[in-house]
């Protein structure tokens, strides 16, 4: 049996999604029982909603950029004009290494890295009809695989269709990876086509609890009772190819038996655009729906 | 917002490397938040922050020939904010002398003790008086400490993309940032300025399962 001693060092992890499935479960039923770590939980993620990156003053792009302009020295070049070149043919010849590396390591990444600026688990595909867990893991296996290919250090990542939709976000997994960009961008053109599991899934029977944050703050908790309500508003109606909204959204944080998932939703019209791992989609349910769900 | 592929960060690495200078301002743009952010939680003031990521951003630009590529581009750089961060504050003397006895080789101990509910969502906590008690928390951290906290909450980095760039083992990555969040708790439990929290009341929902 566990200690809370070592419960809370795992709460460490959850709050950085660094926790593996059984753990996470075991955890949360912990802290459901356990007062004093609750408390814990509950520190540890204001601590975390109260550290987010700010903007850069204005000047600071201009001052940095004037001060390299005043050095007079460009950055060493490197050996040989033919480099840049050899880097991209080499990417190319690394990607078909990459591929069998990538989708065998995708099954035991261990996490998706990135945070969101609601306490975000990183993802688990698995309830919510998604593809496997590929995204830091295999950031790190072409990494490796390019210190075998040398010159082709981010081949695996943006064409290989089995990992696409998760790695283009794979350093934010929250509002500020790439919201709205096109579909060509989040998918690598096209290949996603044959991945029919691109498409984000929410079973809403088997959510258990949603929480809900407004500007990084939480705004409400639903239980088991409420929370397949809000699922099933957020169900995937059709893709949303309208402009990036310019409010700011809601961070929707749902748990099931089988994992989390966020959903990012943004009242647009009298409608809900969502983002969901790397894809934008419009909702089923109405905006006045949503709001009715989240007791706003 | 992301604006830049991995693999057009790599072009633009490319074409800064073959003399263009102007495409640095590109990664300047795309990163310039986050390493600001970085050192203004480092440092604690915007003046020396803004000097701080200036600084990092030039000595990237000046040591982009040894980028080799196999790890991000972010985590190379701001791994390099982070050690000029910690070099400024350890040159700089510090009047503070609360966070010298806050650091090191503590056992990481059990349990914490939090009196009550005062983080709870529904404890309605003033978000601004909790981002000033954990700057200040962030303080009484010592440099190091701060630093892996920051790359994680800040600068959003893995487990895995902090141990590679501060060459540490996962494990004492987790530890570290463990404890940290340990002794940012301790000192926001202590600081006071937090209000009490409500007396414990039912919660709805959540994550009870």
């Amino acid at each position: 049996m566990k200690d809370c001693g070592e419960y809370q060092r795992e709460i460490s992890l959850l709050i950085d999604g660094e926790l593996s499935e059984p753990q996470k479960t075991g955890l949360l039923r912990h802290i459901g029982q356990c007062r004093e770590c609750r408390r814990v939980y509950d520190a540890f993620n204001a601590i975390s909603l109260s550290l987010s990156a700010e903007e850069a003053p204005a000047s600071l792009k201009a001052d940095v950029m004037s001060a390299i302009k005043d050095l007079n020295v460009s950055p060493m070049p490197t050996a040989g004009q033919q480099k840049p070149k050899k880097f991209r043919t080499s990417r190319i010849i690394a990607l078909a290494a990459c591929l069998a590396l990538v989708i065998a390591a995708a099954a035991a990444a261990p996490h998706l890295g990135g945070r969101a600026a609601a306490p975000s688990e990183g993802s688990s595909p698995a309830a919510f009809g998604m593809m496997g867990e590929a995204g830091e893991g295999s950031g790190e296996i072409s990494d490796r695989e390019a210190e075998a290919a040398e010159d082709a250090p981010a081949a695996g990542s943006d064409a290989l269709p089995e990992v696409n939709n998760a790695l283009p976000e794979e350093d934010a997994v929250g509002p500020e990876s790439a919201l709205f960009e096109t579909g060509d961008e989040a998918s690598g053109g096209g290949e996603t086509d044959a991945m029919n599991t691109s498409r984000p899934c929410l079973r809403a029977s088997e959510v258990t609890a949603a929480e809900v944050y407004e500007d990084g703050e939480l705004m409400s908790s639903l239980d088991a009772g409420e929370a397949p309500e809000l699922a099933s508003i957020l169900k995937y109606a059709g893709p949303y190819g309208g402009a990036e909204p310019d409010v700011d959204g809601y961070s929707v944080n749902f748990s099931s038996d089988e994992g989390e998932i966020v959903v990012e939703v943004f009242i647009v019209g009298g409608g809900l655009a969502c983002l969901c791992e790397g894809e934008a989609y419009t909702a089923e349910g109405s905006a006045a729906d949503f709001l009715s769900a989240v007791g706003g | 917002m992301r604006l830049v592929t991995r693999d057009e960060e790599l072009e633009i690495i490319e074409k800064v490397r073959s003399g263009d200078t102007d495409a640095f301002g590109e990664l300047v743009a795309e990163h310039q938040n986050r390493v600001f952010s970085l050192a203004l939680r480092m440092v604690g003031n915007e003046e020396d922050a803004h000097d701080l990521a200036q600084e990092a951003f030039i000595r990237a630009y000046t040591s982009l020939a040894g980028f080799r590529g196999d790890s991000k581009f972010s985590v190379w750089l701001y791994r390099l904010t982070s050690n000029i961060c910690i070099d400024f504050l350890r040159s700089r003397s510090r009047r503070q002398t609360v966070s010298l006895t806050y650091d090191s080789d503590e056992a990481e101990g059990g349990e914490m003790e939090i009196p009550d509910d005062r983080f709870s969502p529904e404890a309605g906590l003033d978000r601004a008086e909790l981002r000033g008690a954990v700057r200040r928390g962030l303080d009484a951290l010592s440099p190091e400490f701060r630093s892996i906290l920051l790359l994680r909450e800040i600068d959003g980095l893995s487990y895995a993309e902090i141990g590679e760039a501060l060459q540490l083992e996962e494990g004492t990555v987790k530890s570290r940032i463990f404890r940290a969040r340990k002794k940012l708790t301790e000192f926001l439990v202590r600081d006071g300025n937090i209000p009490d929290g409500l007396a414990s009341q039912g919660r709805k929902g959540g994550v009870d399962t």
